[in-house]
């Protein structure tokens, strides 16, 4: 036990040092945060304006996949039955928003000269995907509009899942 | 009694074990790489039972929480740098929290999204300043056990259990290309690093001393720590499991808590997303609250200022002030309109940074005779800290640049 005490006294010994020494370890690394964060913010802006290769359009294909599967299994429930109305219209939403996003995302940026032909593609899919959604969430829908969205996000999520598979591919190839 | 208090504790390590950004990183590991990333999950909760057991062992015996450990045996160079590092991801995760809250009150109650940001904060302020400690532990922790209605659907979804079990051993996945080996990495990474955040060893020891541990409860230390951990791991590979098993035929990467509800609907319909949705506000509350608190808990115990929730407010200023700057601070990071899911993203990934520097200081500690006394680190305590150490600075490592090459997973 008095061991024990006598380890403890040891390690309390060691105080923190004073104000000063505190400050200037600060203001240093405060100096080197800002130094990396200005790394970062040129490696992003550099990365920003470059057109979109393969690997870009992958990515994007991929989350439009996602977004048009997650559409149909949203589209399937039925607010008031299988989900309370306040989820689903929240949830449409949402997903309405992050369709939007993906959308403008991928207008924003131009395409690498070989890649036009994936990118326009991606581009009227994301367009239809953003409409369709926008129908689901724009207002509440009836059965009958809910059940055209879903067959129509049906149709969305084949193109989409065949366009991620084929740039999948692409991409992997090069 | 005891056995209350055991059962008690056990149960809010399990509700509590669980946030925002572990489940969606955890369903997105299903959804990408099927079971093979289960193993991470085992390994991860193997190590925060190793340090969690540690740093709480080391708040009984000596009664010096994680960051006064830090201070003193790393020095005050990498000690604050340490505080500053662990204070930005602190806050930052309290932010993505309050975002969580303020989602899930959405999808219960379909109100504008930033009054439900202010509602939440002063919700906040209110319980952090009027609960006692031990009852914000159980509410949220109690509370969080909602989310066990993960569990019950990857077992009505009936997963090929002997495909389970092969995920939970080690092995590199067949996968098409070297990208989607760097992604896989990327998720190890970031799943090993969601499971052993850094807070949650902060506020358990910090908890521990709260609660007035003493050398008698190194036992009671072990149960809850190793029993609670596990049982919230368990919680975890569900987690993986049911977006294996609904997300991944969809290819779909869920982004938002709502997307993640899908899995108990399609299980359970409109009481499995309601034991969901509370389950998940419960989670997210308890996590806002335990980084809140935890970020107080770091600076104060760092410049040796008088802390302690169980002391009224006006007894410990700089404490109280700490948290309610905190507090505010997130809330106003999440107003304006940043995604709450990939601010946790991004700080799960670069809490793994500060494991080695928070770990470290740990195992000197809990190995030295010195201060530990009979309770000082055996050889398997030794061996595994040692092990999970050179893990950990391996993630740290690796952690920052798998982000930007895997663009966060994506490819």
């Amino acid at each position: 036990m008095l061991g024990l005490s006598a380890g403890v006294e040891v390690v309390r010994a060691h105080q923190p040092s004073g104000r000063p020494t505190y400050l200037r370890i600060l203001v240093e690394l405060s100096i080197v945060t800002l130094a990396l964060a200005a790394v970062v913010a040129g490696v992003l802006i550099r990365e920003s304006g470059k057109p979109l290769d393969s690997k870009d359009l992958k990515i994007a294909a991929a989350e439009l996949n996602s977004l048009a599967a997650e559409g149909v299994l949203l589209a399937s429930q039925s607010p008031g039955s299988s989900v309370t109305a306040n989820y689903f219209y929240v949830q449409s939403r949402s997903w309405h928003e992050k369709v939007q996003g993906a959308n403008e995302d991928l207008r924003a940026s131009p395409p690498a000269q070989d890649q036009q032909p994936s990118y326009e593609k991606s581009v009227t899919l994301a367009k239809d995907l953003a409409s369709t959604a926008g129908r689901l969430a724009g207002s509440r829908p009836t059965e009958f509009e809910r059940a055209s969205s879903l067959r129509r996000l049906q149709t969305l999520e084949a193109q989409a899942s065949t366009l991620r598979s084929r740039l999948a591919h692409d991409a992997n190839a090069r | 009694m005891k056995f209350l208090e055991i059962f008690l504790g056990i149960l809010t390590a399990v509700g509590g074990f669980v946030e925002i950004g572990e489940l969606l990183f955890s369903m997105n590991a299903g959804a990408k790489f099927h079971f093979s990333l289960l193993w991470v999950i085992v390994l991860g909760t193997l190590g925060i039972i190793v340090y969690g057991e540690m740093a709480g062992r080391i708040a009984a015996v000596a009664r010096e929480p994680v960051f006064d450990v830090i201070r003193d045996r790393t020095g005050p160079r990498l000690g604050i740098i340490t505080l500053v590092a662990a204070a930005i991801v602190g806050i930052a995760t309290c932010a993505a929290e309050v975002g969580g809250v303020a989602l899930i009150l959405q999808l219960l109650f379909d109100l504008p999204y930033r009054l439900y940001i202010v509602l939440a904060l002063v919700f906040f302020l209110l319980v952090i300043w009027l609960l006692p400690f031990r009852w914000i532990e159980r509410v949220f922790g109690l509370g969080g056990l909602l989310m066990l209605v993960f569990v019950a659907t990857a077992i009505a979804m009936k997963p090929d259990w002997g495909e389970v079990a092969s995920g939970l051993i080690p092995k590199a996945p067949q996968l098409s290309s070297k990208a989607e080996y760097m992604s896989y990495a990327y998720y190890a990474v970031a799943l090993l690093s969601s499971i052993m955040l850094p807070y949650e060893t902060y506020f358990y020891a910090s908890g521990g001393i709260e609660d007035d541990w003493s050398p008698r409860d190194v036992p009671l230390n072990r149960f809850i720590s190793g029993v609670g951990f596990s049982l919230g791991g368990i919680l975890s590979a569900t987690l993986v499991i049911v977006g294996a098993l609904i997300f991944e035929p969809h290819h779909i990467e869920a982004e938002l808590p709502g997307t993640a509800a899908l899995g108990p609907i399609l299980a359970f319909g409109k009481a499995g997303l309601l034991l969901c949705l509370l389950g998940m506000f419960f989670a997210f509350a308890g996590a806002t609250i335990e980084n809140c608190l935890s970020v107080a808990y770091n600076i104060t115990q760092f410049f040796n200022w008088d802390w302690g929730k169980r002391r009224k407010p006006g007894e410990v200023p700089r404490f109280t002030g700490i948290w309610l700057g905190v507090m505010v601070l997130a809330s106003a990071i999440v107003m304006t309109g940043v995604d709450p899911v990939q601010v946790v993203e991004y700080a799960i990934v670069f809490s793994v940074v500060i494991l080695p520097f928070s770990y470290y200081p740990v195992l000197r500690t809990a190995r030295d005779r010195g201060i530990m006394g009979s309770h000082a680190n055996g050889r398997v305590a030794n061996a595994l800290g040692v092990f999970y150490l050179v893990l950990v600075t391996l993630a740290a490592a690796a952690a920052i640049p798998l982000l930007i090459i895997t663009h966060s997973g994506k490819s």
